[in-house]
């Protein structure tokens, strides 16, 4: 499993831009029909406010014509001056009134057109009415001019024209009510209809998302716990295979002491075989041997003890290869002290010289740090042997914080050519003859030492002492 | 009580092993007849005088029994153990003589109530020294326990 779950960013900010922004712009559209409709219908209201102001106004016009003639007619019929004040009035009020209906038609040309035309027949009619009054004061023959009914005729194509405006108004007034009421009606449809279809699509694209959304989380659920199962797994195989290790550590150790059994057993019956017989021979057969042949069995029985005692080694170092470490305070100066003193006393006449530093304390196996100054101090009794001013010293300094406890002695030393052979089982860089042992001793103090966490090491000269330092891995600080 | 003319029974499977025995305690003096069971079914035939040893029925028990460790068939430890379990030879001296000395051995040795553990040395100068101490004691040094008389004989 090398890529772990995870849901790209980016992606889902896509995914919830696209399903806010499309349905705001929709709604925004929406929106904007709408308010572009509103003000349809509010501009067709005010145009047919406009048309019935048209309406009145023409209808005021019509009025006052109708004042204005009606007066001028009284007025020749009596000669009443009286009659005159309608005429007059009307006459004085009738620009503004004809004002207003031009500001109230400006934005129709047709209608502008009726009212110039209006504006050409009434001039018409006032200067033939004049003419009628001139002709009333002067005394002429007004009567005729209004039987022939000039005016009147006048008056009525006045009259027909501002019908004519009114009526053009009203068809236009009821052209765009029904126009602003189909498009209301329109927008309404098409707003409900736009409604739906924008519901549809926010449903179908909401449904959309949240199905990528979901198939997203799905294989990410899907990958978490593929990972989690993978993770199980190796975690399974992880313990199945301490669990084979430790198996398998278990059989080894379970030969090894088997073998190191058999090692004990059964390598030494032979040997006792070769030595038993030979002394058999010895005693039996003795004095018919020669001399020579004596030398040779002397030499077959102390091959034979040697190597017990070489296996008698190396059981030893397999035993502590395999013993259980404790760990418990020991005091190595004590423990020194009394191997010193054995040694002493194994060879009484010497002249060599233990000083062991008082109060060194360590932690480890006591009886296995018994087993290391045993070697080491009897390594260093051994090869101070042929001095005579021997000295051996146990000693501790302080590397990187802990100590390190040493063994110095100015016995014969070695090269330190060989100094890596030192360790291994077996390995001797003197002649038995020389200075005896099985060459198993300094392995085994290393494997004592190895199994605490330590190390050690080994300085010397060739006749120059030798010094052994090891560590030993402290529990406490 | 006759304890001479009692054998000393040595539980040997390895002949060389068994020849220097008898040579050593021959050497050291000491003129107990000494027989000679070659695996743990052996010894425990001998013992019960049954199998090739029904000869023996009746006879008395060794004075004591030199057992190896190491032994085809029936091992020392489960011999002793079943020397342990019969009640007629519930009491017999038994001593461990075997090149092992490894700490599981000698527990379970005496666990199973051995009288004395004592290691075949390689030279047989010491081993002879051995037999002779080994004779010395159990035969002349050591009481044993009063005898049970065989079963179905009487004493």
């Amino acid at each position: 499993m090398s890529a772990l779950a995870y849901l790209d960013p980016n992606r889902f900010r896509r995914l919830l831009l696209r399903s806010v922004v499309l349905p705001a712009v929709l709604g925004t559209l929406l929106a904007g029909l709408l308010f572009w409709e509103v003000r349809q219908l509010l501009r067709a209201d005010e145009a047919a406010d406009r048309s019935d102001a048209v309406l009145a106004q023409a209808v005021q016009v019509r009025q006052l014509l109708i004042d204005r003639e009606t007066g001028l007619r009284g007025f020749l019929l009596t000669g009443d001056a009286r009659f005159l004040e309608p005429y007059h009035a009307s006459g004085a009020r009738l620009p503004e009134a004809l004002g207003r209906l031009e500001s109230l038609v400006s934005d129709s040309p047709d209608q502008r057109a009726r009212l110039e035309e209006l504006h050409r027949r009434r001039a018409g009619w006032e200067s033939f009415s004049d003419e009628e009054l001139r002709s009333f004061r002067d005394g002429g023959n007004w009567l005729k001019l209004v039987v022939e009914g000039e005016g009147k005729r006048r008056m009525d194509s006045i009259r027909q024209l501002l019908d004519e405006l009114a009526s053009v108004e009203r068809e236009r007034a009821n052209q765009r009510g029904a126009l602003a009421e189909r498009q209301a009606r329109m927008v309404l449809w098409g707003g409900a209809a736009w409604l739906l279809v924008l519901g549809a699509l926010l449903a179908w694209m909401g449904r959309r998302q949240l199905v990528v959304l979901s198939d997203d989380y799905e294989s990410l659920l899907e990958q978490a716990q593929a990972q989690a199962n993978a993770l199980r797994a190796s975690e399974a195989r992880l313990e199945q295979r301490v669990a084979q290790r430790t198996q398998e550590l278990t059989v080894a150790n379970r030969e090894l002491e088997s073998f190191s059994y058999s090692v004990s057993h059964d390598l030494r019956a032979p040997l006792r075989a070769v030595d038993g017989f030979s002394q058999a021979l010895l005693e039996d057969e003795g004095e018919r041997i020669s001399e020579e042949g004596h030398e040779h069995l002397r030499r077959l029985r102390a091959a034979a003890t040697r190597m017990g005692l070489l296996i008698d080694d190396l059981l030893r170092l397999s035993r502590l290869s395999r013993a259980e470490l404790r760990q418990e305070p020991v005091d190595l100066s004590t423990l020194a002290r009394d191997v010193a003193e054995g040694l002493t006393r194994g060879e009484p006449g010497r002249d060599t010289t233990f000083d062991i530093a008082p109060g060194l304390a360590a932690r480890g196996d006591a009886r296995l740090l018994r087993v290391v100054l045993e070697n080491l101090l009897g390594n260093a009794w051994k090869f101070t042997s042929q001095r005579s001013g021997a000295r051996i010293e146990l000693f501790a300094e302080s590397q990187d914080g802990r100590p390190r406890y040493c063994v110095r002695d100015n016995g014969v030393g070695f090269d330190m050519a060989y100094a890596s052979k030192l360790f291994s089982p077996f390995q001797r860089l003197h002649r038995p003859t020389e200075f005896p042992g099985s060459g198993i001793g300094l392995a085994t103090v290393q494997r004592i030492i190895h199994r605490h966490g330590g190390d050690i090491t080994a300085e010397a000269v060739p006749d120059g002492g030798a010094t052994f330092c090891f560590t030993l891995e402290e529990s406490h600080p | 009580m006759n304890g001479s003319e009692r054998p000393i029974l040595l539980v040997e499977d390895n002949p060389d092993d068994a020849d220097l025995t008898l040579r050593a305690f021959k050497r050291a003096g000491i003129t107990t007849p000494m027989d000679v069971a070659r695996d743990g079914v052996e010894a425990l035939d001998y013992l019960h005088g049954r199998g090739a040893f029904a000869a023996r029925a009746g006879q008395p028990l060794p004075v004591v029994v030199l057992l190896d460790l190491k032994l085809p068939r029936l091992d020392g430890h489960e011999v002793l153990r079943r020397i342990r379990a019969d009640a007629r030879t519930r009491l017999l001296p038994v001593v461990i003589l075997t090149s092992s000395v490894e700490d599981v051995d000698l527990v379970r040795g005496y666990g199973g109530g051995a009288n004395s553990y004592v290691r075949k040395p390689v030279s047989y100068t010491e081993f002879v020294e051995a037999a002779r101490q080994l004779g010395l004691y159990w035969l002349v040094l050591n009481h044993e326990p009063p005898s049970v008389p065989p079963a179905g004989t009487a004493g």
